[in-house]
């Protein structure tokens, strides 16, 4: 399998907090790998290491097959890689439009991406894009980042806690815009812990637990490993004859399914 | 594979941020010194200084309001954004120390 991104064997201590070891993460194109995990599992910690914000202590980052000894944002940005912080992305003195355009134009014609209007509209900004990034709520600007990696259309997309404090409508306008991206050939990492999302919109799950990782296959897969499941779902696993989730994207089924289980 | 290529529309933002932080910085020194302070008779050393003032107050502008992971996602290292907040002071200062000599 080809990976777009490779954390293999990743080791970060702070202070005298070992808060990872040997962890590893893999983005492959076309695919949501979801990074699951308890608050202060590491989850961030993997995706600032893989894109230079902090230096690993052991391991090492790897990005369309080059190994990097020292991983910089900017330049892992110019080979087509897009980082959505935890926190505000968008500038507070530009309006939305402007930083969409700006996006645009840094880009050239030749990006493939959307349009600035089609990034919006697919993501319910039209009528928000006049507007400075503080005069919108949580959810709008989650959205209107989103809005900047669809116009970006990058090869590989990390997007730290997508979901956290959105509305349902808000939730399911960035499921959307993850799944097109991954349908363009995007490598999608995300990190969470809410289970809906994690089976409305992962193709691929990793578990991040205890400092290290876990690959747990696919959410289907996942939802047969009793371990993932009585630790962190707290639910008793599926069994094999036992009916599949449901198609990722269909949100509403899988609230449903989470409830019931 | 999708290059990144530097926007002059972006550069004349970070340069016109950088302008102001220099004129400020000139201003309040001024301001702080009483008026003893001469904004257009510089020194070498106050100008250097006064350049390196202006770098910082970038770097830290650039931090305080986050935008440094926006501009490393449009490919601009955080470097190449200070050193275009401190590019129009640098030569305004050399400016005035020409202009004055």
């Amino acid at each position: 399998m080809r990976y777009l991104l490779e954390l293999d064997s990743v080791g970060k201590r702070f202070g005298g907090n070992q808060v990872l070891h040997a962890a590893s993460l893999w983005a492959t194109p076309s695919a949501v790998t979801y990074l699951v995990g308890r608050g202060g599992a590491g989850k961030s910690t993997m995706l600032r290491i893989a894109t230079g914000a902090i230096a690993a202590d052991s391991g090492y980052v790897r990005f369309d097959g080059t190994t990097c000894f020292r991983p910089r944002l900017h330049r892992l940005a110019r080979r087509s890689l897009f980082y959505l912080p935890d926190r505000d992305l968008l500038s507070r003195r530009m309006t939305v439009r402007r930083q969409l355009a700006l996006t645009r134009r840094l880009l050239g014609l030749s990006s493939g991406g959307v349009s600035e209007t089609e990034a919006a509209d697919q993501l319910g900004l039209t009528e928000l894009v006049d507007r400075l990034p503080g005069a919108l709520s949580e959810g709008e600007r989650r959205r209107a980042e989103l809005a900047m990696a669809l116009v970006r259309n990058p090869r590989c997309l990390l997007a730290d806690e997508p979901f956290r404090h959105l509305a349902p409508t808000d939730a399911e306008a960035v499921a959307g815009a993850l799944r097109f991206l991954a349908r363009q050939g995007c490598g999608i990492v995300i990190t969470g812990h809410e289970v809906t999302w994690l089976f409305g919109v992962a193709d691929r799950v990793t578990w991040c637990t205890s400092g290290t990782t876990q690959y747990l296959g696919t959410v289907a897969e996942a939802r047969r490993h009793w371990r993932f499941c009585r630790d962190y779902l707290g639910v008793r696993p599926l069994e094999a004859n036992e009916r599949d989730l449901p198609a990722a994207g269909d949100l509403r089924q899988a609230y449903k399914d989470v409830d019931h289980a | 594979m999708k290059r990144i290529r530097f926007d002059s529309h972006l550069a004349r933002i970070l340069l016109r941020r950088g302008f102001l932080l220099w004129l400020g910085t000139r201003v309040i020194l001024w301001l702080v010194s009483g008026g003893t302070f001469t904004p257009i008779v510089p020194l070498v050393q106050t100008s250097i200084i006064l350049v390196a003032v202006v770098a910082a107050l970038g770097w830290i502008d650039l931090r305080l309001s986050r935008e440094h992971t926006l501009f490393e996602n449009l490919g601009v290292s955080v470097t190449l954004a200070v050193a275009l907040y401190l590019a129009p002071a640098a030569a305004a200062e050399t400016l005035l120390l020409v202009a004055v000599r």
